[in-house]
């Protein structure tokens, strides 16, 4: 099993594909800081716009707001002039998707091309448990999920800093530690979900799409009609489809949120990771290599 | 232990269609092993059920001594290549061979290079694959089968696509191996005169059936010029043979003897066998190519 990791970990550092995604998410942040830019001057102009995103922060916090299509982001209207949060900040970044989208792409890229290229041939017979095989790309997506993190706090944080200076700081680390971890848990779960469709189809184009229409939120029509559905059955529960899975939760669980909340979908995380995982490894071992 | 590989009644089947069907294949240490049959005739579902990478749907394969699931164990000293290369074309030919060391656990300094020079793609240097040529490709696949010092390499069809200068590379590299290390190779391909030139056993498979296991020198002979004599007393004959001095000859049934020496003195040989009262109902002169030889066996010049 150590071997295999070390073997994908040196393919990940070697793969032009996982440093341009890193480069990517580096420059996601920067975007993201320049459009909160864009937003505090906008709200600085217009106070009904700055009031509007008072409403939905104070929706968000409560773990109640609906979620929509697309990617969306929300700026603290006390931001205009007062002090930044970077903790908050890097929270309302990370909930809107934007970074979990180039996790999907690097977990379809990199979960999908030794079978693309038929390297998967080469060690899968030598190997007495052909699972493993499996469980360590999900290691080494485990690894670049933590880099991807890294770069994207610390590009927040220096752009952060050079944009509004004194006012930009960490408010509270051991909040952002605990978003940090049930964040880190969710993006995990949506990378072994990938990488179980990669070994399922085989198709990294699939597998990809499948992954960003469930991040960019176009699966919230078919969780509409299962909410629906559940609701005729059974009127008494109160069901949520959105909070059994990991891109409900991702939007869900900010730096503020309940510990409910953070814990549940730290739950949900880890329980996709390990769900996933297990039935790509079992795929993995009973099928056959092509 | 006689042989190193065996299958026993290896067959695979994709629904109702019978890809191998009870097949039983036999390689001993040392040996190249040439699995020859047309395209679609079951060989790389062969070589992939003994590689591991499919399972069979009956019957199972006999591996240095060990039968069924504890074969499995012993993979790890079996090389592959299985249809193309699977190789990251991004990545330098080091790159690649890196990768297959890490997984195997093969730490042993100076392994990447020697593997590069045995393959003779030791000048590549950080030249990515995806720019070498096919036969540079085909060598990094052997490379990269030979990873960890296997004692069976699995090759298949390694000189598919190749120019006569690539074949003639691989074709050098794979009896290299085999003479050097006394390594014992399965090289499929569906190019009999090619197999023939470094195989020493041979497994002739047609639709998923094994039709027959026969040695190099039996291929040859089967496939050498000779007189075919038909006579109503073969055992006569042979003394007639005898007492003209024709010694390579092989009675091959109850009237049928072929003949290997002094193709041109059928007249003769007519002759002396009427001089002794024994009736020749035949005799020609018989000079079977390889290719004839395969052909004749699976019925037909189609996709061969």
């Amino acid at each position: 099993m150590l071997n295999l990791i070390k073997m994908d970990l040196y393919r990940m550092f070697h793969s032009l594909s996982t440093w341009i995604i890193i480069l990517f998410t580096a420059g996601t942040a920067l975007f993201c800081t320049v459009m909160v830019q864009g937003d505090l001057e906008a709200m600085a102009e217009d106070s009904a716009y700055a009031q509007q995103m008072e409403q939905e922060i104070n929706a968000s916090n409560d773990g109640n707001e609906d979620r929509s299509i697309g990617f969306y982001s929300e700026s603290d209207p006390e931001w205009v002039e007062g002090e930044i949060d970077a903790g908050e900040f890097i929270s309302s970044q990370i909930q809107s998707g934007l970074l979990t989208l180039l996790v999907v792409i690097f977990a379809a890229v990199f979960g999908n091309a030794e079978q693309k290229n038929g390297y998967i041939k080469n060690i899968a017979g030598q190997l007495s448990n052909r699972e493993i095989l499996a469980l360590s790309k999900l290691a080494a997506s485990a690894v670049q999920i933590f880099i991807m993190f890294m770069v994207f706090i610390a590009a927040t944080g220096v752009r952060g800093k050079i944009l509004w200076g004194e006012r930009f700081f960490l408010d509270s680390p051991a909040d952002m530690l605990s978003f940090f971890g049930t964040q880190y848990l969710l993006n995990l779960g949506i990378a072994a979900l990938i990488l179980f469709f990669c070994i399922l189809t085989r198709s990294s184009a699939f597998s990809m799409t499948a992954g960003i229409v469930m991040v960019t939120g176009l699966f919230i029509p078919l969780y509409s009609v299962i909410n629906r559905a559940v609701y005729k059955i059974r009127p008494s529960w109160d069901f949520d489809i959105s909070l059994y899975l990991p891109d409900g939760n991702i939007a869900l669980a900010g730096i503020h949120a309940s510990s409910e909340v953070l814990i549940r979908a730290s739950v949900v995380g880890a329980a996709f990771a390990v769900v996933c995982a297990a039935a790509a490894a079992l795929i993995m071992q009973k099928r056959d290599v092509r | 232990m006689e042989y190193l590989l065996s299958t026993n009644s290896l067959t695979k089947q994709y629904g109702r269609h019978k890809a191998v069907d009870s097949v039983n294949i036999h390689i001993r240490q040392g040996d190249i092993y040439g699995l020859i049959g047309r395209n679609g005739a079951g060989k790389t579902t062969i070589l992939k059920m003994i590689s591991g990478l499919a399972s069979p749907t009956e019957g199972d394969f006999t591996l240095f001594g060990k039968r069924g699931r504890s074969a499995y164990r012993y993979l790890s000293r079996v090389g592959t290549l299985i249809e193309n290369p699977g190789i990251y074309p991004n990545m330098s030919a080091a790159d690649n061979l890196k990768l297959k060391c890490l997984a195997m656990g093969v730490r042993r300094k100076g392994e990447i290079g020697e593997l590069l020079d045995v393959v003779g793609l030791s000048e590549t240097g950080k030249k990515k694959v995806k720019n070498f040529s096919l036969g540079m490709k085909q060598r990094l696949g052997i490379a990269l089968a030979l990873v960890g010092d296997p004692d069976l390499v699995i090759l298949d069809e390694p000189i598919n696509g190749l120019d006569p200068q690539g074949i003639a590379e691989v074709r050098d590299t794979l009896s290299r191996l085999n003479r050097e290390r006394n390594l014992t190779m399965i090289i499929s391909s569906h190019i009999l005169e090619e197999l023939s030139k470094i195989a020493t056993r041979y497994g002739i498979i047609h639709d998923g059936v094994l039709l027959q296991e026969l040695t190099r020198e039996e291929l040859l002979e089967r496939c050498s010029e000779r007189i075919e004599l038909k006579t109503d007393d073969t055992r006569r004959a042979c003394t007639v043979l005898d007492e003209m001095g024709i010694t390579r000859y092989k009675v091959v049934d109850a009237d049928t003897i072929h003949i290997f020496e002094r193709l041109n003195d059928s007249g003769e040989i007519t002759m002396e066998l009427a001089a002794h009262q024994i009736r020749t109902m035949g005799i020609t002169v018989k000079n079977e190519a390889l290719e004839d030889y395969y052909l004749n066996l699976t019925g037909g010049g189609v996709n061969a």
